[in-house]
């Protein structure tokens, strides 16, 4: 099978996936008791039968479940989310505007952990057993273990307080293309990559050292190939199969930072949004987010699958 | 060792029309599409195992021996047939009677130390079967089971250990003394010594043949290697592709007539003896998918001796030459496939002298655009030479088509070309699935040349019918 | 003279939680340029280590310990690392018993063919492109320009091994060693590996040095063998001699092993007890506790390779060696067995082909 058949069929094999998701995300938040007209209601005594009938129209929680499944799931389509309930703005406009946010803040986070994590993994397996690769691996596990809120808070008093090299809070209106923007993304960007590049650079690591006893290598040597052709085109590629498997799992865990992150540093995206739409009870503010990162999780994951087909041509041709 | 013309006592095993096939379909698409890979991997295997007797299963990687013997013994569940034990259908049994049905049917796996439990040691692992059957407890258990390693060649004393204590040779006696625990009437052993350093090959070959004679054990006994096959068995099949294609008494096997098949398996063996000269007989091409069976004979594509159609004639080597162009032309994606490399013709003789791998002298003679490219007279020669096909055939009407045929691949139409081929010559072998023909007492071959019925010169069956169709 | 390669009092120890094990002790052989050289054992013999060291591709735990490796008269063992790999890949090639696994498999066939001419012969990568194109016809691969860019696992097993030996034969070298390069292939495909490797040695005009375990592979490609017990060599001699006249009670007693179609026999003679723990291998010879012949002596002496004629220590140059104290000091009892040639198959008069 080609490469481009490979790449088609898997991306046809997202849309059962993503119409999981949509399914899973609004009966979670309708079939649940406590929508948000009874809250409404409940905080509210005096609204009227009446009163209560034309809020659940206006907010699209009357009729049966799946005539609003399928009404929600049309205007998400077109990129409806529908109205914030306190101000009546749409919510797209506010997913939209935060969405960047937790993008670039994700991105740099990945570039991060990629970055520290493969050279450091090749590192350590081609000098298994010493120092460097002790220490990189003692490293890795602290990276781990700690929580992310701890190690950004902690990035904050270090460096923010104590150093002064980075300010605290990020400029509220500086556009994300602009250079200065990097410095505001340094610290939450490291406190959401530390654990990925642990992992990361274990994996890395682990699959590298195995690589390097596999019998191609040998077959590479005997042939007379240089050292750094046996490591960095041989070895590397095969090892990065199962580095890519891991990343795609890892994305999830990113996402999931977010929210701590982004409230650690008071970052405007999507996870303090969520944070925040999620005290103040805006349902529809909560699923827009929930559907958007879910569907960029399935995006890593049909990501992961090409490149990992692009890296192993025996996926392609199963 | 049993009596050849046993044929009166009801064997202990009979085994009718077993077909294991699986699913190899991949992917939830392919399922949803419908898109189904039947790998048949046994397809109609008959054979009876008397009492005391050793069966000897032998074929090539892939030819479904293992899934056989894991079939007969309820391991994975056949698709269709039947195998019998006393009377009684196994296929037929629910998984609790089958457990039961185990006391006499073992099984003895070829890699002894993924099939042993590394947790437990030997005294369990092989104490193991009399628990679950209940055979025996306590200090009896404990009796029983010194007195099976001693019976395998075993020391009581390593009861103690675990598979790893011990080599190859041991954890395959281990192995053995597991399956005689129960006191079984049949052992499958399936590749049992195929792991093993020769010298230890030899000590349980050996010990096996002891314990038969012993306890009156019928074996079905798996193996690549014939030199084993044939040491070790009363009776031999031959597998092929899920089939067997011949069966019968050792002796006979391994003697004239053969199946084209076994004497080719024969003439590889490679003999101990520097001054051997062998018959050099060799399989061109790799064994087919079993997912898709080549059709009537399913060794025609591989086999030496395929009869040549009577419409021609032609010599069965240059008819084997004319079938593997045209099997080849079938697959072919490309001419070049078909041609033999446009530099092997330069004929400046020995690559020594660095002369036909250099580089430099690589510039092809028939252009670099291609071999279509190269004059109607070279291309023919390349074809032909890529397949040794005589310039011109001896047949007049058969060199008609075959030129019809390069004609069109020069024209890249590479379907028509087959097509043309496939039209113009096809062997009886390809038309009929041929039936196992006795040859002699209890010794059938599964070959149209042994077909009583079937005159080779007139390619016509003795009432004149032809071999068209598929008979099975 | 100065042979092709001339392996001399090779030691190769690996350091183990178990304990040090001398997989190759003091090990000493030779293989004349053109001419094919067995090397034949069971497992835990030392022959694919052996095999491996030639080329200085011993890894961690193994260290090569003593001796010298002297390939057109120089040391590789003392040479540099880049000037070893100038000769790994260009002057020996090496074919494993795994082929598939020998392929990287997330590369083209070609490529990896392609990338060792390109790297030891300067090629650009046209020209080793088609290199490696001419190289895959040659080893009878059908449609090689296809095949050029297809991926290891596309590849039957045979063919892989195809591969492999063009990838050895890639940059025309003077020794190819091949370690057990049949064994995991069918029957029928052996036999024609076995005959590609034979006719292109021929046609190369190339040295090979053959490890297998299969008495039969050897007898019908090797000039001459080799024969390795628990680390060391007990025999040396030409191909007939060592099948007509084996001086070595484990070679004969290998030999009467192996099963052989029509010789009839009920049972086989085998070998008794296993192979020694490399760890703490017997005493004097390591062979006596399996030996059928061994006599008190060969508990405490450790025999040496000597000239069976004239019991004198075997030197490189020696065709006939044999590590039993029946040539030097002599055992009372003797080795008491013969060997009978069997009649061809077809003929069907067999005999035992070694008996008492």
């Amino acid at each position: 099978m080609s490469l481009r058949r490979f790449v088609l069929r898997r991306a046809l094999a997202v849309i059962p996936v993503l119409f999981g998701v949509s399914v899973v995300t609004f009966g979670l938040f309708h079939l649940t008791p406590g929508d948000p007209v009874s809250q409404v209601v409940a905080l509210n005594p005096d609204v009227s039968a009446a009163e209560e009938a034309r809020l659940r129209e206006r907010w699209g929680v009357s009729g049966p479940v799946w005539r609003r499944y399928l009404e929600w799931l049309s205007n998400v389509l077109v990129g409806d989310f529908g109205r914030e309930i306190r101000t009546g703005r749409a919510v797209s406009g506010l997913v939209w505007r935060r969405l960047p946010e937790t993008i670039a803040l994700g991105l740099f986070g990945w570039v991060f952990a990629v970055a520290i994590a493969i050279p450091t993994g090749i590192y350590a397996a081609v000098n298994k057993g010493k120092l460097g690769d002790v220490a990189s691996r003692v490293l890795a596990l602290s990276g781990v273990s700690l929580p992310n809120f701890w190690l950004g808070l902690l990035l904050i008093l270090v460096f923010s307080l104590y150093l002064g090299l980075f300010p605290v809070l990020p400029p509220s209106r500086l556009p994300l293309y602009h250079p200065e923007t990097l410095r505001y993304l340094l610290l939450p960007g490291v406190t959401i990559g530390t654990a990925a590049a642990a992992s990361l650079m274990r994996v890395m690591r682990t699959s590298m050292v195995e690589e390097l006893n596999a019998e191609y290598v040998t077959a590479a040597r005997a042939r007379g190939l240089p050292e750094r052709t046996v490591v960095f085109k041989h070895v590397l590629r095969n090892s990065l199969v199962s580095v890519v498997t891991l990343a795609a799992t890892l994305t999830a865990g990113i996402v999931a930072g977010s929210v701590v992150v982004e409230s650690v540093f008071n970052w405007p995206g999507l996870g303090s949004e969520l944070v925040r739409a999620i005290n103040r009870r805006e349902v529809n503010v909560v699923m827009a987010i929930t559907v958007v990162t879910a569907v960029a999780v399935v995006l890593a994951n049909f990501l992961a699958d090409v490149l990992y087909a692009v890296l192993d041509p025996r996926i392609r041709y199963d | 060792m049993s009596d050849d013309d046993g044929d009166a006592v009801e064997p202990v095993l009979r085994v009718e029309g077993l077909e294991t096939h699986y699913d190899s379909t991949e992917g939830f698409l392919d399922r949803l599409l419908g898109r189904s890979r039947r790998v048949r991997a046994v397809d109609g295997v008959d054979f009876d195992l008397r009492a005391g007797e050793t069966l000897g299963v032998v074929g090539e990687s892939g030819c479904g021996k293992t899934t056989l013997a894991r079939s007969v013994l309820g391991l994975v569940e056949p698709t269709a047939g039947s195998v019998y034990h006393r009377g009684e259908d196994l296929t037929a049994l629910s998984s609790a009677e089958l457990r039961d049905r185990r006391k006499d049917l073992q099984y003895v796996f070829q890699d002894p130390l993924s099939s042993l439990n590394p947790r437990l040691t030997a005294g369990g692992i092989v104490g193991e079967p009399l628990d679950v059957h209940g055979l025996a407890a306590g200090a009896e258990r404990d009796e029983r089971v010194r007195e099976l390693l001693e019976t395998v060649g075993l020391k009581p004393n390593h009861a103690a250990r675990y598979p790893h204590e011990f080599s190859g040779g041991q954890r395959q006696r281990l192995g053995i003394a597991r399956a005689l625990a129960v006191d079984p009437e049949v052992i499958v052993c399936d590749e049992p010594v195929s792991a093993l350093d020769a010298s230890v090959q030899a000590q349980i070959l050996n010990l096996l043949s002891d314990l038969q004679a012993e306890f009156g054990l019928a074996y079905v006994f798996i193996a690549h290697d014939l030199r084993v096959i044939e040491h070790v068995s009363d009776r031999v099949a031959v597998m092929y592709l899920g089939e067997f294609v011949e069966r019968g008494p050792t002796e006979t096997v391994f003697e004239p007539p053969y199946h084209p098949y076994t004497e080719a398996l024969l003439s590889a063996i490679p003999e101990p003896d520097p001054l051997w000269e062998g018959d050099g007989i060799r399989l061109t091409g790799t064994v087919p998918s079993p997912v898709d069976p080549p059709s009537g004979c399913r060794f025609h594509t591989r086999c030496p001796r395929l009869v040549p159609s009577a419409e021609y004639d032609l010599s069965g080597e240059t008819w084997r030459s004319l079938t593997d162009l045209k099997l080849r032309a079938r697959e072919a994606d490309g001419v070049t496939s078909l041609t033999a490399a446009r530099t092997s013709r330069e004929g400046d003789g020995s690559p020594v002298d660095g002369g036909a791998l250099d580089p430099a002298d690589a510039i092809d003679p028939a252009g670099p655009t291609g071999p279509t490219e190269a004059s109607r007279e070279t291309f023919d020669a390349l074809v032909r030479e890529e397949f040794g096909l005589p310039d011109p055939l001896s047949d007049p009407d058969a060199e008609a088509a075959v030129a019809e045929a390069i004609d069109a691949l020069r024209d890249d139409r590479i379907g028509e070309a087959a097509e043309l081929l496939d039209a113009a010559f096809v062997s009886p072998c390809e038309r009929r699935h041929p039936t196992e023909y006795d040859v002699g007492a209890d010794h059938g071959i599964a070959c149209l040349r042994y077909d009583g019925e079937f005159d080779e010169e007139a390619g016509t069956f003795a009432d004149g019918s032809e071999p068209a169709g598929s008979a099975e | 003279m100065t042979a092709l390669l001339e392996v001399e009092d090779l030691t190769v120890r690996f350091h183990t939680d178990e304990g040090v094990v001398t997989a190759v002790d003091d090990l000493s052989y030779r293989v004349e340029a053109a001419e094919t050289f067995g090397v034949v054992g069971e497992s835990g013999a030392g022959k694919s280590v052996a095999a491996r060291s030639v080329l200085g591709l011993i890894d961690r735990p193994g260290r090569i310990e003593r001796g010298e490796v002297r390939f057109k008269g120089e040391d590789l063992l003392s040479m540099d690392e880049s000037a070893l790999r100038s000769v790994r890949g260009d002057e020996i090639g090496m074919v494993f018993q795994d082929a598939r696994a020998a392929l990287n498999p997330v590369y083209a066939v070609g490529e990896q063919i392609a990338e060792t001419i390109e790297h030891h012969m300067g090629y650009d990568p046209a020209a080793a492109k088609t290199r490696a194109i001419r190289l895959l016809d040659r080893v009878g691969i059908a449609d090689p320009e296809a095949r050029y860019s297809e991926y290891p696992h596309e590849f039957s097993g045979g063919m892989c091994q195809r591969a492999t030996i063009a990838m050895a034969l890639s940059c025309e070298p003077d020794l190819i060693v091949a370690d057990e390069p049949t064994t995991a292939l069918d029957v029928t495909v052996e036999a024609r590996i076995l005959e590609l490797l034979d006719e292109l040695a021929d046609e190369f005009d190339v040295a090979v040095q053959l490890i297998t375990h299969d008495l039969g592979v050897i007898a019908g490609t090797c000039d001459r063998a080799m024969v390795m017990y628990a680390g060391e060599a007990v025999e040396t001699a030409p191909i007939e001699d060592l099948y007509y006249d084996p001086k070595h009670p484990y070679t004969a007693g290998l030999m009467s092993a192996i099963p052989r179609i029509g010789d009839g026999r009920d049972r086989l003679r085998t070998i008794p007890g296993t192979t020694p723990d490399p760890v703490d291998p017997p005493s004097g010879c390591r062979f006596h506790p399996r030996c059928p012949f061994a006599e008190e002596a060969c508990t405490r002496t450790h025999p040496s390779l000597v000239d069976p004629e004239t019991g004198e220590a075997a030197t490189l140059d020696d065709d006939r060696a044999a590590a039993c104290l029946e040539y030097t000091e002599g055992l009372s009892g003797g080795l008491d067995y013969s060997v009978e040639v069997e009649e061809p198959r077809d003929e069907r008069a067999g005999g035992d082909p070694a008996d008492e």
